[in-house]
């Protein structure tokens, strides 16, 4: 036949069988591993990640597959895109190969021939060569050159790179071998399609058949050795993130990021929080073996670019070294002593500097889930260890005694609002939103001017709303991430049980936190709400010309995402609209906005808390970045972001450069309202 | 070692003055204020719970007052002690400090085997400071008022009386009475396994009988002394910036004002 098609095993004797072998033996090696985990991972409290089945296939493609986190970091995309592609290439071809010859021998019928035969030489064979080929050499390059100090450098990282790029040399040696002895002998004009060996092929065809045979034949089993030799190495390498990766990918919250979950039968339960394996769901458990390593976490989290303890990479991996520790004992049925994981092993210190902020889970390539693990670790120093830092003490103090996070007078909740003529619920039950003041919104001085200059907004718009007024406590949101579910469940249920009684369904809230608490969280305790943040609300007022913007305000604006509107709830537009109608404005963005914003140091009840660790407090950090983009206003649209900045400017001596100002002010101002 | 904690629920005094109305020379506190384990009686708790867990023993928490006075013996309990019990009877109302301890030293007779007594030095709401003697008196026994520190060798309790110049060590024989200062120890937060066994916990009630108590000597019949006026003193607060070209300059200038003052 003289028709372009690959002769399979050339070259290669009936001994061509014993490369099944040694793949089945790889593949046990493999499924053996798979097996070992799947039963650490068993040990783990259930966890419900089987719904929703098209949303998760979905997220295989985008995250496993498209990984569209990658070009965040371009020497990343190049390095990860190329080793990915070209790899998974290789393997299609691999496997092209394998089902022609089967074909063709059991059925006498050739698939890949003809042209159909060179395209796959070129755009899949030697593509994928190609593209692994440069993705290895971009690898040593940023490896060994630009040095990012995310990676971590050990022997491991450098055996796979080597075998890796081994293989791929070696499997364009072997090709080029071939194409020495046969299509560039024969039929020339094919062997260009090859064209990632066939520079070599034409370098080798002088040689003699006598050298070419033996060294094809050895070079081709070397080439089945370490290939074979490469997929085992799956199961005892960072590469078991190939299986592991779309894995917990696929098992992904849905929810929001950042939702968490209640401790089940919290009454009758043993233990609290987590600290032995078991303690952990299966999910956490997943998430551990996923995780790669790469740093990228780490390298976007607030509290450790501030130089403080908390890392959480570290985190994950002291669950790992944990399962391996543990876990086949646990196994076997015996109860493992030795350290501890909370307190020994992560340290206490570490968890209490989190900030729930998911600037690590937005970073993950893997999509773990860094916060619950942190926060079910946090409860189990809360409520099962009593190890609890002094300024958290207090808060619960606080919750328990008076329903907010100061301690202030349950009775005066509704005091900021005396003169304003807002109603209750009580009043008007029959108001289109219930606002949620909160706390902050409530009682602490700065924050009560945003609540009335929302008021004087609502009103001159002619928005119909009511709040609780004394009726009102705490969400729990502080209580819940600093570990205290039961304090939390509480507050929820108390909370709950005021807006049933009003049959409350539509909440307006200036508080992200709130807001993230109320829309997400109360569902679980039987509170369903549409709950609006004000941003939004005042996004559409303005859009339809119920609010109008005559005034000019501020004049270089920028603007700071709350973790927990942005990141954490995808609300990240409204904001910005309303900001870009105040006349005489601009709004320049500061380098990390929109999903890679930096907390300002105050989420998971961090506000509460002294910053006692690291060489910077993370609101000063996030005000350097302010002041990069050199604005006259900072404006926010969370009380606690608020809270934090007013706190750095002060400290730092910016107040008469830099203000910090809510939307709501800059809005109200901006309509010619009172804002006093 | 068998311990008993004196502990008294009060309205939180860290609560504005707006938050209490005073009637007939009593204060009334608003509706939905919160109330607490005075301050220094859950420090109390906490070195009585640290002596148990280093050498055994038994925490019995008490406390006289009206039938509220259950959810800071609860809290108590949440913490890690062993027991509770509420002193309640109407006539047991509006004692004064005498009164009160006789009621506190009659159920601490009652406990019986008890090794230590331990109180706050003083309660939040009064800052009167007379229970613990009146404790001691009654049952008899050595009294520490107040300590900042308490160990026991074996054989006696190591306790450090604070006075204004430092603290003296004593060396004291059980039975004995010690008032806690803020400095014994940091109260705990309880662990959720302690709230939910305390919500289960059941808190017997002692009354007068209960006691054999002669209602005519404790409560109002048995006060031996009488709050003359009660009022709320008028505070103002001035507020002074002081200014200066550097920190030495404004130091110096502050020292000069509190000198002014008499303030140092
Ligand atoms: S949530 Fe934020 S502070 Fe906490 S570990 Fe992740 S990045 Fe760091
Ligand atoms: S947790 Fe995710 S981001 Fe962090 S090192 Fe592991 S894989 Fe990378």
């Amino acid at each position: 036949m003289d028709l372009p098609h690959k002769e399979s095993f050339f070259n290669i004797g009936p001994e061509r069988y014993l490369n099944y072998l040694f793949a089945l033996i790889a593949l046990v090696f493999v499924g053996y591993h798979i097996y070992r985990r799947y039963r650490i991972w068993r040990l783990g409290k259930p966890e419900l990640r089987f719904d929703r089945i098209p949303a998760r296939v979905s997220l295989i493609l985008r995250y496993a597959l498209a990984q569209l986190k990658m070009p965040r970091d371009p020497w990343a995309a190049v390095v990860h895109y190329g080793i990915f592609w070209g790899y998974l290439l290789l393997f299609v071809a691999t496997t092209l190969d394998g089902t022609t010859y089967w074909l063709k021998t059991l059925t006498g019928y050739e698939v890949l021939v003809g042209p159909t035969y060179l395209l796959y030489k070129a755009l899949i064979g030697n593509l994928g060569g190609t593209l692994a080929l440069i993705g290895l050499l971009a690898a040593f390059y940023w490896r060994l050159v630009i040095r990012p100090p995310r990676l971590r450098y050990q022997t491991e990282d450098w055996v796979i790179l080597g075998l890796l790029l081994f293989n791929v040399l070696n499997g364009f040696e072997v090709q080029a071998l071939r194409l020495a002895m046969t299509d560039l002998r024969n039929h020339p004009e094919w062997a260009y399609w090859a064209y990632g060996s066939y520079p070599l092929a034409v370098i080798l065809s002088g040689l003699p058949d006598s050298v070419l045979r033996p060294l094809h034949w050895a070079s081709w089993w070397v080439h089945v050795l370490a290939s074979q030799f490469a997929v085992a190495f799956i199961a005892y390498s960072k590469l078991e993130h190939i299986i592991f990766g779309p894995l917990n990918i696929f098992f992904r919250s849905l929810e929001p990021r950042g939702t968490l979950k209640p401790i089940p039968n919290i009454e009758t339960a043993e233990t609290y929080g987590a600290n032995r394996v078991p303690d952990f769901t299966w999910k956490q458990l997943l998430d551990a073996d996923a995780c790669i390593r790469c740093g990228r976490c780490t390298a976007n989290c607030p509290a450790n670019l501030t130089g403080k303890p908390l890392s959480p990479k570290k985190i994950i991996l002291d669950l790992k070294a944990e399962m391996d520790r543990a876990g086949p004992l646990y196994l076997r049925g015996r109860q493992p002593d030795g350290p501890s994981l909370v307190g020994d092993i992560t340290t206490d210190d570490e968890l209490w500097d989190c900030l729930t902020c998911g600037a690590c889970m937005e970073a993950c390539p893997m999509e773990i889930e860094h916060v619950p693990t942190i926060v079910e670790e946090r409860r189990y120093l809360v409520l099962n260890e009593g190890r609890i830092p002094r300024d958290v003490v207090n808060l619960f103090n606080n919750l328990e005694r008076s329903g907010n996070p100061w301690g202030y007078p349950p009775t005066t909740r509704a005091d900021w609002a005396r003169d304003l003529g807002v109603r209750t619920i009580a009043e008007d039950p029959g108001a289109d939103y219930l606002w949620w003041v909160g706390c902050a919104g409530s009682y602490d001085e700065r924050n009560i001017r945003i609540s009335r200059a929302l008021a004087r907004i609502l009103q001159a718009a002619g928005v119909r709303f009511a709040i609780l007024g004394p009726e009102e406590t705490c969400t729990g949101d502080p209580a819940r991430r600093a570990g205290h579910e039961y304090l939390y469940q509480i507050l929820a249920q108390q909370n709950i049980e005021a807006l049933n009684r009003y049959g409350v369904r539509k909440i307006l809230t200036a508080c992200p936190h709130c807001f993230n608490t109320l829309k997400n969280e109360y569902r679980a305790f039987g509170g369903f709400y549409e709950v609006v943040h004000h941003s939004q609300l005042i996004a559409e007022l303005v859009e339809t010309g119920r609010v109008r913007l005559e005034r000019p305000v501020g004049q270089r604006l920028t603007y700071h995402d709350p973790c927990y509107l942005g990141r954490h709830n995808g609300v990240y537009d409204p904001a910005r609209l309303a900001l870009t109608r105040l006349p005489g404005a601009s709004l320049v963005e500061m380098r990390l906005h929109r999903h890679q914003a930096f907390c300002c140091g105050g989420g998971g009840a961090r506000v509460f808390m002294t910053e006692t660790r690291g060489h910077k407090r993370v609101n000063h950090e996030r005000t350097d970045h302010v002041l990069a983009v050199n604005p006259n206003v900072i404006a926010t649209a969370c009380p606690f972001c608020m809270i934090m900045f007013e706190d750095a400017l002060k400290t730092r001596n910016l107040t008469d450069r830099l203000e910090a100002r809510d939307l709501a002010e800059l809005v109200a101002e901006s309509a010619g309202l009172s804002l006093k | 070692m068998n311990i008993v904690v004196c502990i008294k629920y009060v309205p939180d005094w860290e609560a504005p003055a707006s938050q209490f109305r005073i009637e007939d020379s009593r204060l009334v506190p608003a509706p939905g204020i919160a109330y607490r384990i005075s301050d220094t009686d859950d420090e109390a708790i906490e070195a009585a719970l640290q002596l148990k867990e280093k050498h055994g023993g038994r925490v019995t928490a008490i406390s006289l007052g009206p039938a509220s006075a259950r959810d800071g013996l609860k809290h108590a309990l949440a913490m890690g002690c062993d027991q509770a019990v509420l002193l309640d009877d109407p006539a047991f109302e509006d004692s004064d400090a005498a009164g009160t301890a006789a009621v506190l030293a009659a159920a601490i007779r009652k406990l019986g085997d008890v090794d230590l007594i331990l109180t706050g030095r003083q309660a939040a709401d009064w800052d009167q400071g007379q229970v613990h003697a009146g404790i001691a008196e009654f049952l008899g026994l050595p009294a520490v008022i107040p300590a900042r520190h308490i160990e026991w060798t074996g054989s006696e309790f190591i306790v450090h009386r604070i006075y204004e110049e430092g603290y003296e060590e004593i060396a004291v024989k059980p039975p004995c009475v010690v008032a806690c200062s803020n400095e014994i120890a940091e109260p705990r937060y309880p662990t959720l396994r302690g709230i939910m066994a305390a919500s289960r916990a059941q808190i017997p009630v002692w009354t007068a009988a209960d006691l054999g108590i002669d209602p005519g000597r404790v409560g109002r019949a048995g006060r031996r002394t009488r709050v003359l006026r009660l009022y709320a003193p008028q505070v103002e607060a001035k507020c002074e910036f002081i200014e200066g070209e550097n920190p030495e300059e404004i130091a110096a200038k502050l020292v000069q004002r509190l000198r002014e003052e008499k303030l140092l």
